[in-house]
């Protein structure tokens, strides 16, 4: 069984149409996911990488069960995302990149407690695993304010949020997005060894940085437009001899098409 | 609650200028009262015949039952527009227990303002109530609250689905404080306005209340108020369920979550 699975996963949006003007033209559909396909093992890195509106947070908001797929299917450790929501929301965690998904009059501290209450936890539980996480991640000053924090602090925070509910299987959309590199470059050794290597977690991840799929991921999804275009580990999509640049390059410009690796 | 608390009392004067505005709103109401105080009206005889009292009550519980309907699409649009509502759907906890506990804060500030209307009524300007009947009190407060739960629920699920233009809110919040007769008795009005008037809960909720807090009304006497009140929670609280489901299904369809 697979950590995630999408079969054929389709997302299509229908905007509303203007009620109020007579002339204006029909709203088009847009495919924001067409006929996925993919298999993601536990304990596995997998990066989703594309451009901005290839996809990719549309794909991971379905695996969470924030959105209804038009067709297919989604699986999280072989529940289904819509029939069984109950049951996968206590096997994932999603890291939104969002600042505004905290409470920006709480503190950071308070946030975590509110949202570790919702998870099913005691207070007292939460204010524990609360500390244990924010020295784990060296949140500074967990008395402050969210809106005072800086914004690699605000990520963290983010993180420390989802790792309060000890999800098997981690969304990240973004998770570097506006870090400076060294933050960055600890956040990923912190994915890479202390949630996966010892943690044993799954980590499904989205980025537009190639260096960042390429330093952190166990296998790579290329998307674009809605399509998967290439995937596989690093080895697999560097075949020809290409740089995962150039693939991505080369990927992203042809429309429609899908290369088999 | 906690959260709620931390939030509001984050903001220094928001206490202190509700304070006023509820002393401000007594004392306008106070020197319309003293305005034909030692004149008689006949359409508030039945109630006793003090129109500050009138009014008061009026005021005080179309804000009550006001609040009970605007709080869910208020939690909804908060979360909305905060972008904590996929944090807070992530979570394992239902929908609508994030949505209850989140209108309770809210719930309980609106009764502390309630009594505070009448503590200060009573305690400085002399509102004469009669609260011997609590059982009658009770009953129809409880009775007035599930069709403005439910109507609360059936904005709420607008505010999802649409994000704006509730027209529940509109319609029942914004008219019925006119048609229920908050601010006057309703024998004023033209007949058309009248007969609307009897599609309102607002209208039976008060004319109850006035009834038992003014002139002694007995459970006896309140019955017709009371099986309105029912027969409005009885329709239109499974249709407020439904309502919410069908806009928790927009908003997952269209990923709007976040979007206000």
């Amino acid at each position: 069984m697979y950590a995630v699975e999408t079969l054929n996963l389709t997302k299509i949006f229908r905007p509303a149409r203007n009620m109020f003007s007579l002339k204006s033209p029909p709203v088009k559909a847009i495919t924001a996911l067409y006929q996925l396909n993919l298999q993601i093992r536990k304990g596995e890195i997998f990066a989703v990488l594309g451009p901005n509106g290839a996809g990719k947070t549309t794909l991971i908001k379905i695996l969470c069960s924030l959105i209804t797929p038009t067709s297919g299917t989604a699986l999280i450790n072989g529940y289904d995302v819509i029939k069984d929501e109950d049951k996968i929301k206590s096997l994932i965690g999603l890291v939104i990149g969002e600042e505004r998904s905290f409470y920006w009059r709480l503190t950071g501290r308070e946030n975590l407690e509110f949202f570790g209450v919702l998870h099913n936890l005691s207070l007292r539980e939460v204010r524990k695993k609360a500390e244990a996480i924010m020295e784990l991640l060296e949140i500074e000053d967990p008395d402050k304010r969210f809106h005072e924090y800086s914004t690699g602090n605000k990520q963290k925070l983010a993180l420390a949020r989802c790792l309060l509910s000890n999800s098997e299987i981690i969304f990240m959309d973004e998770p570097t997005k506006s870090l400076d590199p060294g933050v960055a470059s600890r956040l990923k050794k912190f994915i890479k060894e202390v949630l996966v290597e010892k943690g044993k977690k799954t980590v499904f991840f989205s980025t537009h940085m190639i260096q960042e799929a390429e330093e952190l991921a166990d296998r790579i999804a290329i998307m674009d437009k809605g399509l998967i275009k290439a995937c596989g580990s690093l080895n697999e999509l560097k075949v020809n001899g290409d740089s995962l640049l150039d693939l991505f390059n080369r990927v992203t410009a042809k429309r429609g098409a899908r290369i088999a690796i | 609650m906690k959260r709620d608390f931390l939030t509001t009392s984050s903001y220094k004067f928001a206490f202190f200028w509700d304070a006023a505005g509820i002393i401000g709103t007594i004392l306008t109401f106070f020197f319309i009262g003293e305005l034909f105080k030692n004149s008689h009206v006949p359409l508030l005889d039945q109630y006793g015949g003090d129109y500050f009292s009138f009014v008061i009550i009026g005021v005080a519980f179309s804000s009550y039952l006001g609040s009970a309907l605007g709080n869910f699409g208020g939690v909804i649009g908060n979360e909305q527009g905060l972008g904590t509502m996929e944090a807070l759907i992530m979570t394992p906890t239902r929908v609508s227990t994030i949505l209850v506990a989140g209108s309770v804060w809210n719930l309980l500030f609106t009764t502390l303002r309630v009594a505070c209307y009448f503590l200060v009524g009573i305690f400085f300007f002399h509102m004469d109530l009669k609260m011997t009947n609590l059982p009658a009190i009770i009953t129809i407060l409880t009775l007035s609250m599930i069709p403005f739960i439910s109507l609360g629920i059936i904005s709420a699920s607008f505010i999802l689905a649409f994000k704006r233009g509730d027209p529940i809110s509109f319609l029942f919040h914004g008219a019925s404080k006119f048609l229920a007769g908050a601010f006057f008795p309703l024998g004023i009005l033209p007949l058309w306005f009248k007969k609307l008037s009897l599609f309102i809960p607002l209208t039976y909720s008060l004319r109850a209340l006035r009834e038992v807090l003014l002139a002694e009304g007995t459970m006896k006497e309140l019955w017709p108020e009371l099986a309105v009140l029912l027969l409005f929670s009885i329709i239109l609280f499974p249709i407020s369920l439904k309502c919410f489901k069908v806009a928790l299904k927009m908003a997952k369809q269209q990923g709007s979550f976040c979007q206000y």
